[in-house]
Order: structure tokens, then sequence, then C-alpha cells
């Protein structure tokens, strides 16, 4: 069979996913903390065919994409909540939650308090500080730029702030939080970083950016439809070569 | 199908979401009393097509698997207790707390609910109530020859009577405050109920362990700031449109694969 129209299908496969991930990216745009994914290609050039007469031999020179993603870990802007628990992170560095017993990761410092006093996310789950969970018993709380945390002007904890050499182990867990995969990978206190009280950090997904990728996207699309079209009449032709 | 019609679709729910909490902010830009909601919203879920980390045929690592996100989704509403302008109304019953604290009202049911909204009132009786008629806790009565009442900043409630040079005592207004006051259920009538979230109230004299104090004639206003809303709603709004630009090109996509065959 002809192999260009396969290419064009895995073009189209690859396409709906890179579709999708904008419009992961495009819902997500006012989510605290959201980190965007960005889809890479890789581009197979030479396919390696079945081995006759002992070399190697080169089908074709199409290409064939391979799609994977990562997460752009940029800095996105400082929002202004007047909440004071709220806090933001200026520079590298996560906030570490534990779930189920594991640490995980997030960025999304909208916090609130359960009815053991103790700090924790949106979902409930406690959020660490350098002595264990953070418990705010009092009303005047106060965050400094380090993450140490007085509660009615006495030292109550530190929020832990870490990060990794190699961000690419993390995994996308949802829930605003971030796994990390990759058990080599140990986390580390950042060399620089600033925490903002009464601020939370916006989703850093860029909507320019994300609408060009979308009409790049359904652009492509098309480009490999009307491949397939063509091919499908070169067949069609073929097949009635028989009939004259 | 493709996934990214539902994507963008839960993402235009939560914007929906989103203008709702907005406009009731913006409805309550003059109720006395009145804490703004904010919407705060999460990542749903990720789909991994491709693990990072697992090895390839030729024994190479992975370095970065493919993940899809589903979308986004309502993580919660959080009522934002910050501290709304004071209003001078000279009215003697009406009192705003200056920092954290609740006055305690008794409802029509028993239960116990939680108010910001000081503008108090007289019944027939003379008890002390709110404008919807609901009793303070501790219960008050004002004499019915008082002339003038004082309410001191610690909750100290004394009057005037006419037939007295010295003014005589009432009773003591308490404050309760909560662990989390975030929270509390919304009542709506600016009224508050405990629940397991909140924590237990810790009642007592205004002024005391953080407790706010109390200010005679003025009356707290909506700490909704216009400007900020507006600005809300117009993000609010262009989220809500890009995303529906994304449900379009991709029911586009989709269009385009069914013209394939003619």
């Amino acid at each position: 069979m002809l192999k260009g129209i396969y290419r064009a299908l895995t073009g189209k496969a690859v396409t709906e996913r890179r579709m999708e991930m904008v419009a992961n990216n495009i819902a997500n745009a006012l989510t605290a903390g959201y980190k965007a994914s960005r889809p890479i290609f890789k581009i197979i050039d030479d396919q390696r065919g079945f081995q006759a007469d002992k070399t190697v031999q080169q089908v074709g020179s199409g290409s064939i994409y391979d799609l994977s993603s990562y997460t752009n870990f940029a800095e996105a802007a400082m929002v202004e909540s007047g909440n004071n628990l709220d806090v933001g992170i200026e520079g590298d560095g996560f906030f570490v939650v534990v779930l189920d017993g594991k640490n995980m990761y997030t960025r999304n410092g909208q916090f609130t308090l359960n009815q053991e006093k103790k700090l924790i996310t949106m979902d409930g789950n406690p959020v660490m500080g350098e002595g264990g969970d953070i418990t705010i018993d009092g009303s005047d709380v106060k965050i400094e730029s380090d993450g140490t945390i007085y509660v009615d002007k006495k030292y109550a904890n530190k929020i832990r702030i870490v990060t990794f050499d190699d961000k690419t182990s993390l995994r996308n867990y949802g829930r605003s939080l971030f796994v990390n995969t990759d058990k080599r990978a140990e986390e580390k206190i950042p060399e620089q970083y600033t925490l903002k009280q009464g601020f939370y950090e916006a989703s850093n997904v860029d909507i320019i950016k994300e609408m060009i990728e979308m009409m790049s996207a359904l652009r492509a699309y098309e480009s490999y439809t009307k491949v397939d079209q063509f091919f499908s009449e070169m067949m069609s032709k073929l097949i009635n070569l028989g009939r004259m | 199908m493709i996934r990214a019609l539902w994507t963008a679709g839960t993402g235009m729910n939560v914007q929906q979401v989103n203008l709702d909490i907005i406009a009731n902010n913006i409805a309550n830009v003059n109720t006395n009393g009145f804490k703004k909601s904010r919407a705060d919203f999460q990542d749903l879920m990720y789909q991994t097509l491709r693990l990072q980390g697992i090895k390839t045929g030729e024994g190479n690592e992975v370095p970065t698997g493919i993940e899809i996100g589903h979308g986004a989704m309502l993580a919660a509403v959080q009522k934002v207790f910050m501290q709304g302008d004071f209003q001078e109304t000279q009215n003697e019953l009406d009192i705003a707390i200056e920092g954290n604290g609740f006055l305690t009202v008794i409802m029509p049911t028993g239960e116990k609910g939680y108010t910001r909204s000081a503008s108090l009132k007289r019944d027939s009786d003379g008890k002390i109530v709110t404008s919807d008629g609901y009793e303070l806790d501790p219960s008050m009565t004002i004499p019915k020859n008082a002339i003038s009442i004082s309410i001191r900043p610690n909750g100290t409630v004394s009057a005037k009577l006419s037939d007295q040079s010295e003014p005589q005592q009432l009773g003591t207004i308490e404050l309760a405050t909560f662990p989390n006051p975030s929270g509390l259920k919304s009542m709506g009538k600016c009224l508050y109920m405990e629940t397991d979230a909140s924590g237990t109230p810790i009642t007592g004299k205004p002024g005391e362990d953080g407790r706010g104090t109390l200010l005679q004639g003025f009356l707290e206003m909506s700490n909704v700031n216009v400007m900020q809303e507006m600005i809300n709603l117009i993000i609010g709004q262009r989220a809500y449109e890009v995303n529906s630009k994304a449900i379009q090109a991709a029911d586009e996509m989709l269009q385009m694969a069914n013209n394939v065959r003619r």
C-alpha cells in the first residue's frame, strides 16, 4: 500500500493530541499555580525497513512525528488577593503537600485551615513546614519572605520550599499537584526564593501562544486531510485502471 | 472523539461558575457586612499515554512522557474575610467590628448564627435584635425609659435612663472568632453557621485574645472592590470566549475528518 497515507494518519493523531493539550491549557487559563503543558515533536526521518541483502534499506524519507509533552515551569504573575493565607513563591521552588503519605509538590499557594487549625490546600491535604504539619492557632498570621510563620508574634513554623535539579521527572497529578516519578531525583532547598503573603501565583498559560498553537494545529490537520484525499484519489485511479 | 471538546467544555463550565460568583459579589456591593467570595480552580486529572522514565526498546529511557490533561474544575468557593470600609451612620445601635470576630445571634430554628452586619434594632420588648429580628446572644434588653445607649469598644453596653443620673450597665456584647472563618457556611442575609471545617467558635469580650473591637455609630460596608470585580469579570469572560474557540477548532477538525470520505 501507499506509505504516505499512514504518515498523514500519524500526523493527524499527533495533531489531535496537540489540540487536546491546547484545550487543557486554555481550560486552566485562570487556575492558580497552573503550569502549561507543551508538546514536543521529534522527527524520525529514516524508517528502517526490512534487511534486504544484509544492508539496511531506507524506506522513504517521510517524517513521522513522535510526540511527547513537557511542563513549562516558567513563573507567572503574582495576583494580590488580600487573603492572609495565600502565599506566592517568587523564584524557584514548590510547596510540599502530603497526599496518602506521599510528598506532592505544588505552586498553588491558596491555603486554608482545617478544624485542627492545620494549614491545608483547598483539597484538604496538609502543607508541610520544616517541623512537620503547620498549625496556626491564633488570629494574627505573618509569613516572612523566607517562609517563617509568626502567629500572634510568636514563631510557629517555617513553610518548606523545595525544588529539583531536573524538573522533567515531575509529572502532573492534577489538582494543581506534581508528583516526582524519578526516585533518584532528590528534593533540595532552592538557592533563592521569596514568599509573598496575600498573593498567589496566576496560571502561566499564555493565551496568545495557545491561540497560535490552536490555529497551527487546525491548519496542519487540514493539510493532512488533503494528503489523505490525494492518496484516496490516486488509489481510486489505480483501481479504475483495470477497468479500461 | 477528540478530548479537546470535553476539556474546553470543563473550562467553559468553570468560567460560568466564576461569573456567577463575580455577579453575586457585584450585586452585594452595597450590602453592609457582606464578604466577597472567590472561586479557586484546579486542573483535572491527567491521562498518561506514555510514562517518562520507562525503558524504550533500545534500552534508553524516555525523558519526557505524554500527559494529556482533562481540563479544569472548581476546587473551592472561598469567602474572603477582608475588612470592609467603615461608614459613619451616627445611629447608636449601629456597630462596626474592627478586626476579627462575629456577633452571635439566635436564629428562629434555635441554632446559633454569626454575622458581621451589625445594624442592630430594638424590638417591641426592647430586646436588641438584628434587622431580621434575630436576638443577640447573650440577649440584652434596653429599658423603656432609656434616653441614650453607649457601646464601648470592649463591648460594654450602658444606657442612660430618664430617672437616673448615672448610666446603667446592661451587659456585654460578645464576639466569636473561628480558627478557619473561610470554612463557615453562608446562610444568606449576611449570616454564617459553624461547620466542621470552621472549627468551634471561641467567644469572649471584644479586644481580648486577638478579637476585634466595637465601634458605635459606624457600619462596616461590603468588602467588594468594584474595580477588582470588573477586572475579574473581563478576565472570566475572555477565558470563557477562548474556551469556546477551542471547542470550535476541535469541531472543525472532526468535520475535516468526516469529510475525508465523500
